[in-house]
């Protein structure tokens, strides 16, 4: 990677882009250097599918690069780059139109130890579970960090909304979560009563 | 607003601090509470550390490089993944070069000390020593020495103690130079001769040596001496010397000295030669000490039927590591374990070869280097050692090669394999001794 383009800002690599072959070349490699794995994060996670996720990030960037002459003014580049995603996951979803209740969903319960990762798939699968608004919202802000802004931005819908969305889209995954998060409070609950007195466990 | 939403709020940033306050005093006593807010704790912590473990496929960047005729990038974490091979490579090519690199680095200096004093410590020809053994200095071998030469761990008066018990049943060899006598930590060797031939045994000729004492000795004063004695020399007449490694009881150390190399050496009671050694190991997550002990039972070069000491507190290492960096600790390491040794020993034109299996004490610097995600199999870390030290007889190294099971976040097992090397310098001279075996210890996080 290129030492003086890794200190430009993202605007300065736009405009980069827009020049010569050279240095367009370098400019393309900083940026998907800094926000490849972001939007590919944002891709799988929106779609739970390994194979769309591919193919919308690879859209995403080619999209990006054949735009970037028409862009004259960059404030937010990976909130863009992440429109760019949602619109071709959205298109993606026209025609893939796939529900699957919330209630077919069986979450094992597994106590092996390694909760983080399990727990991680398990929040990935149930994520394919939401609608695609409350799925994309909370990817937005749980996985991206987007501020309620910057998702009202991407989405085209009022930051109250989003900010309710991400709500509603936790609640549910609570509940589809729930046998395993209640083998958790087991363990909480133990912890817990390992550290009280011996007077209160004789109630 | 609902208290999980509240909580939810909280996480999320949006709380003003009058509503942090009220939740805060309402989680305190409400256990309901408490355990919605781990739920949502667990699920923001959870997405957030999610974004780091996907990265995009190398296949997917390449075709976008190619497409729009750049070249394929080949730094970056994002970009390079693809194939197993590039993505292992990818991850894990600085943890190996490291691996390798001190693998070899340890090797290399316990190899080239091997080589270095194979050139210098060639015994001389065992034929070329039989005389007597004599003993007026044992120098860097481990112990010190009482007045007959033989290492010994007993104070002047233990020894005049013992020297008068074996003399109620008519028996001696054994003799206190008062003048020269110290008292020695490590080893405890006392003679006793059986002379059941014609001709006196010639031993431990020291200044006030009585070889008519010496050969009175019985096979009841050897049982007795036995007990309280560590190595016993049987003499089965001249020419034909044995020398027997008899049990000891509970003191350190063996030492087993060869007048003779033809000699056959009996070991009566303990046909397992059994050594071990240790060095540090240990694992840590997250935590900035670790402690570890480790035990081995290993082989040594040179190796003879000596038994080892009794002392529970043997082939044991203790480690006390600091991290310096993710996978490297630094820190110091001790233990105790006993060390084979052969060497010549030329006094007063009398030349002799001398055995013994001291219990020593080491100590010095440990370097670790400890993989915690190879394989994304968190609870197993392979790891490689390497200690630089002294034994009080000379310099000591050590590596070790391993894997360790997290139990938990504060305490591992690990197993490995461990090579160390000892030299230590008789008038002149370089030996060494090496040993090798496996090893396996606990380590605790601190």
């Amino acid at each position: 990677m290129n030492i003086q383009f890794s200190k430009y800002s993202d605007l300065e690599l736009i405009l980069a882009l827009k020049s010569g072959k050279k240095d367009a070349e370098l400019a393309f490699a900083e940026i998907y250097s800094r926000y490849s794995q972001r939007i590919y994060a944002y891709c799988l996670r929106v779609t739970g599918s390994h194979e769309e996720a591919k193919d919308i990030f690879q859209e995403c960037f080619l999209k990006f690069y054949n735009s970037v002459n028409g862009i004259e003014k960059m404030d937010n580049l990976p909130a863009y780059l992440i429109k760019i995603s949602r619109n071709i996951a959205l298109n993606l979803q026209r025609d893939q139109q796939v529900n699957i209740r919330i209630e077919d969903y069986n979450v094992s319960v597994n106590d092996s130890g390694y909760e983080q990762r399990e727990m991680m798939d398990l929040i990935a699968k149930a994520l394919d579970l939401l609608n695609f608004d409350f799925r994309e919202a909370f990817v937005m802000r749980m996985y991206q960090g987007l501020s309620y802004n910057e998702i009202s931005e991407i989405v085209g819908v009022g930051a109250d909304i989003i900010r309710n969305r991400v709500w509603r889209a936790k609640e549910k995954i609570k509940v589809i979560l729930d046998p395993y998060l209640k083998e958790m409070d087991k363990v909480f609950d133990m912890n817990e009563d390992l550290d009280k007195p011996k007077i209160m466990l004789k109630k | 607003m609902t208290n999980s939403r509240f909580i939810h709020e909280y996480l999320d940033g949006g709380l003003g601090e009058t509503e942090r306050d009220s939740l805060f005093s309402l989680l305190s006593s409400d256990r309901g509470l408490q355990r919605e807010f781990d739920s949502q704790m667990r699920l923001h912590l959870i997405a957030q550390s999610d974004m780091s473990a996907i990265s995009p496929p190398i296949d997917v960047t390449n075709t976008i490089f190619s497409q729009l005729g750049f070249s394929i990038p080949t730094t970056g974490s994002n970009v390079a993944s693809g194939n197993f091979i590039v993505r292992f490579w990818s991850a894990n090519s600085r943890a190996l070069i490291s691996a390798i690199a001190t693998f070899l680095l340890t090797s290399l200096a316990f190899f080239g000390f091997r080589a270095y004093t194979e050139t210098q410590s060639n015994i001389a020809s065992k034929s070329d020593y039989t005389g007597q053994f004599h003993s007026s200095s044992l120098p860097l071998v481990s112990s010190v020495l009482n007045n007959d030469g033989y290492l010994s761990t007993k104070s002047n008066n233990e020894y005049e103690k013992q020297n008068t018990l074996s003399e109620k049943h008519g028996s001696s060899g054994i003799r206190q130079n008062k003048q020269r006598s110290v008292t020695n930590n490590f080893t405890t060797v006392n003679n006793n001769e059986d002379n059941s031939s014609n001709q006196p045994a010639v031993l431990g000729a020291g200044t006030d040596y009585d070889e008519n004492n010496a050969n009175s000795t019985t096979e009841d004063e050897n049982t007795f001496l036995n007990n309280v004695t560590i190595a016993t020399f049987d003499y089965d007449g001249p020419g034909s010397i044995n020398k027997q490694m008899l049990e000891n009881s509970g003191l350190t150390g063996n030492n087993y000295f060869s007048n003779n190399v033809n000699n056959s050496w009996k070991n009566q009671k303990n046909t397992a030669f059994l050594n071990s050694s240790s060095l540090l190991d240990n694992w840590s997550i997250n935590k900035d000490y670790s402690f570890t002990l480790n035990y081995l039972n290993n082989n040594a070069t040179p190796n003879f039927n000596i038994p080892t000491s009794n002392s529970k507190f043997q082939n044991l290492s203790a480690t006390l590591l600091y991290k310096i960096d993710n996978n490297s600790s630094i820190g110091l390491s001790c233990g105790r374990e006993c060390f084979t040794q052969e060497f010549a020993l030329n006094n007063n034109s009398s030349p002799s070869i001398i055995r013994q299996n001291p219990l020593l004490t080491w100590y010095g610097i440990s370097y670790r280097y400890l993989r915690h995600d190879l394989y994304e199999v968190t609870w197993l870390n392979p790891f490689i050692n390497a200690f630089v030290g002294g034994a009080g007889v000379g310099p000591f190294i050590k590596s070790d090669i391993g894997i360790n099971f997290r139990i938990s976040n504060y305490f591992a097992l690990s197993f490995g394999y461990s090579g160390s090397a000892l030299i230590y310098n008789v008038q002149g001279k370089i030996y060494k001794t090496f040993k090798y075996g496996p090893m396996y210890g606990i380590n605790f996080s601190l």
